[in-house]
């Protein structure tokens, strides 16, 4: 009898255990966000001291780069319109999860973005891209304003495949047009469907042939050597169809990151007048959107450099050191959990 | 002296020595061997809620809640007392293993560190599920040798092994939500049972086709002192609560249909060719006829009948279920069931075990085969990440229109449902003796595992 009432206790224990552990697992995970890290950077003589925080444990990268006067994006507009038509594969999606379509990416990206301390971000249609660029353009400086394409073709209030078309005086004067999902260029929108280009519009974005057109020609097997992008940032896109290939660009500055076939690179930077054209490879991919986001709030350019990165752990407190540095556009990207990234910040110094 | 005698007593107690060889043979497997797929996800799941996105903002979770949260409770153990800073690195060497024909795999591997987080929780399940499954046995049929054979069926299936020690899926946790609902349930314990069982629903659904067989079950024992329709409402209520405090989140964020796509994902297969349809459906009528049909035997059982029959029409209820998929994760919530009637009722159940178990590891090894090698590659330097990726390679390539790793996984998938088909006809060998006498002789031949 009393080793039945043990029993019993037991198994009451056992099951109240269970219903605990769930019930303290659903409010970590509904009370725990970014704000549980922290840091910040600052530079003088060439010494930038750096802080990082965080409640639990985590990795941390601070990634010192010298920009060469690219002005970091801190107003991002995203292009969609239902209305119009667009040109993007379908992807195969886990069992289970939601199809990746663009509605999905760009709602999934402003979350990427948000823990990367880039928060200020608009959708906007086919009529408000035209009306926003248009704005930017009669301002004189497009600089510090991005904007977020994955329809697979531009809309054809902004192009038409003309080198006068707004899009293109539009990231001549200072814009950062983020791109993926397509042959950069090559189509433009309607509400009826998409239409080709006929002119040469790989020189118009990009200044020269330089695109990866063969679809055949997707993954990459090798990190891009050319800087230590790939890890400082923990990029993880390997596909490169749509790519552009850095060594094909002619008389314009280019920076290339992340991973390599056939010399195309998975994540390409083209200076384009005052701006830049940043073409990312593959079709949609949650590792793409990933890469987007990091490159976007790290405020890396066509012409930036890695400087410095300093890597290590913070665990329940604080660290702070000092790396030195020097560049005549310095900022530091802070970001704390590695390929799992839980936080980012950038800082001007 | 009494207590270091009781402790000596305990540690070389016979159920102690089978627990802590089945710990130790785990501890040595989960450095050496992990697949990387759904571990990753779980380092993704973790990332998203770190960043106030919840369970389904951003891609990565996509079961009910109860997996997520089992995660939050051991991501607060990781934060608050552990140094768990790195959860994983991408590992260019290994982006080959993305492109094979089961793509499954990623090149983004988690740190060692990491995996001995997510696999020892669903160690410490495995035991606890076995510790309950001891208990019943020895209780139930009075036999202590009973008992620890069972607890070593169960902590020593290979599946249950490689789930917890190399695959980090938690399907232990199904089972021992499976296992609580049923000890509750038999000890009138009708409110927590209701709890155990939908946050066991809300882990992955094959309990819930145990539902009717239960209800029944709490109806029939209670039929002479007219407590059943309000035991039924307490679990009920225990369920619903249970159900409320896990989805209200969910519901306000307005996710409920994507915290069903593990159910709704999987009905996206109707949409492929008409023979793969027709066989999704048949099997899917499978398992809805066998809770019916279970839970009305258990409701037409007596009183006095009805602790066992709940047993027996449970796992039966169960294995209709598992025809739903050969997946080799899902049969571990039925497995204490078929160990508890194998060693109650009739020791032939020891040839679907033995089918069910070497079909189920033979199928989740053959597709992961070398890969299970990533982590090891990667953190330990053990082999080469060259030598992975071109065995992989030879494995998955393509061959008369499938691949070889493909075949192996299939011939387990077969020999899992020969088991699944095996339950019921030697359960009901007296009918299929009269309908197929032949067929009956054969069964007839089954050895027996006789503990005693």
């Amino acid at each position: 009898m009393l080793s039945e009432k043990r029993s019993d206790r037991a198994v009451v224990a056992i099951a109240v255990a269970m219903l605990a552990i769930i019930l303290i697992g659903e409010v970590v995970v509904y009370t725990s966000d970014y704000t549980d890290y922290s840091a910040s950077a600052s530079e003088a003589d060439g010494v930038i001291t750096y802080t990082v925080s965080a409640d639990g444990s985590k990795n941390y990268s601070v990634v010192v780069s010298d920009s060469n006067g690219y002005a970091k994006v801190t107003k991002l507009y995203l292009y969609y319109d239902e209305t119009y038509a667009s040109d993007v594969e379908k992807v195969a999606a886990d069992v289970g999860a939601p199809a990746l379509t663009q509605s999905y990416y760009l709602q999934q990206l402003v979350q990427l973005l948000e823990y990367r301390g880039v928060t200020d971000v608009t959708y906007v249609n086919a009529g408000g891209l035209a009306d926003v660029l248009s704005a930017c353009v009669a301002s004189g400086s497009s600089a510090g304003i991005g904007l977020v394409c994955l329809n697979g073709a531009l809309p054809d209030t902004v192009y038409t495949g003309n080198s006068g078309d707004l899009i293109l005086q539009w990231i001549e004067s200072g814009g950062s047009l983020y791109w993926a999902g397509n042959t950069i260029g090559s189509e433009y929108a309607t509400t009826e469907g998409v239409v080709a280009v006929e002119t040469d519009y790989q020189s118009l974005f990009l200044g020269s042939d330089c695109l990866n057109t063969d679809d055949s020609l997707a993954r990459a097997y090798e990190e891009y050597s050319g800087n230590g992008y790939r890890s400082a940032l923990s990029l993880s896109n390997n596909n490169v169809k749509y790519g552009v290939s850095p060594s094909m660009v002619t008389s314009r500055s280019c920076l290339a990151m992340g991973y390599q076939n056939s010399g195309y690179a998975s994540i390409v930077a083209v200076q384009c007048g005052s701006g830049a054209v940043f073409v990312f490879g593959g079709d949609y991919s949650d590792y793409q959107r990933y890469d987007m986001a990091q490159v976007i709030a790290a405020g890396i350019g066509p012409e930036s450099e890695l400087v410095a990165v300093e890597t290590g752990t913070v665990t329940r407190g604080t660290v702070t050191d000092t790396i030195e540095a020097v560049g005549n556009d310095l900022s530091a990207y802070v970001y704390l959990g590695g390929y799992y990234p839980v936080y980012g910040k950038h800082f001007d110094l | 002296m009494a207590s270091a005698d009781s402790l000596r007593r305990f540690i070389t107690h016979p159920a102690v020595l089978v627990a802590i060889a089945a710990i130790v043979v785990r501890l040595v497997l989960m450095p050496l061997l992990t697949y990387d797929y759904d571990i990753f996800h779980w380092a993704q799941i973790i990332e998203n809620f770190q960043t106030g996105d919840g369970l389904y903002d951003v891609d990565a979770y996509y079961y009910t809640p109860t997996w997520g949260y089992i995660l939050g409770f051991v991501s607060l153990v990781m934060d608050t007392f552990l140094n768990v800073g790195d959860f994983g690195s991408r590992f260019v060497d290994l982006l080959a293993v993305e492109d094979l024909a089961f793509r499954f795999h990623t090149a983004t591997t988690v740190t060692l560190s990491f995996a001995f987080c997510m696999k020892i929780p669903i160690m410490l399940a495995d035991l606890a599920t076995g510790y309950l499954l001891y208990r019943f046995v020895r209780d139930e049929f009075g036999s202590q040798r009973k008992a620890v054979f069972g607890l070593a069926l169960w902590l020593f299936c290979p599946t249950l092994i490689y789930m917890s020690g190399v695959q980090a899926q938690f399907d232990s946790f199904s089972a021992l939500f499976m296992m609580l609902t049923f000890v509750l349930i038999r000890k009138d314990r009708d409110l927590l049972a209701g709890m155990t069982f939908a946050a066991g629903v809300m882990l992955k659904f094959f309990p819930a086709f145990t539902i009717l067989v239960l209800v029944a079950y709490i109806l029939v024992k209670h039929r002479d002192d007219g407590t059943g329709v309000r035991r039924v409402l307490a679990s009920v209520i225990g369920a619903a609560l249970v159900t409320a405090v896990m989805y209200i989140p969910i519901i306000m964020s307005g996710d409920v249909a994507t915290s069903l796509s593990f159910v709704t994902g999987r009905a996206g297969d109707m949409q492929e060719e008409w023979y793969v349809a027709l066989f999704n459906y048949a099997v899917i009528a499978i398992a809805l006829i066998g809770m019916v049909v279970f839970g009305r035997l258990m409701f037409k059982s007596s009183p006095e009948d009805a602790d066992r029959d709940l047993l027996v029409y449970s796992f039966l209820a169960l294995t209709a279920a598992m025809f739903m998929s050969a997946t080799p994760q899902y049969m571990l919530v039925m497995l204490p069931f078929l160990i508890m009637v194998m060693l109650g009722y009739d020791g032939r159940m020891r040839l679907p075990y033995i089918i069910i178990c070497a079909g189920s590891i033979i199928s989740a090894v053959a597709n992961n085969n070398v890969l299970l090698l990533d982590g090891a590659s990667a953190y330990m330097n053990l082999v080469s990440a060259d030598w992975i990726v071109s065995v992989a390679d030879i494995l998955h390539t393509e061959l008369l229109g499938g691949n070889v790793a493909g075949y192996i996984c299939n011939v387990g998938q077969v020999m899992e449902y020969a088991g699944f088909i095996l339950i019921p006809l030697i359960w009901y060998d007296k009918v299929v003796e009269r309908r197929w006498p032949r067929l009956a002789a054969a069964l007839s031949r089954i050895r027996r595992w006789d503990v005693e």
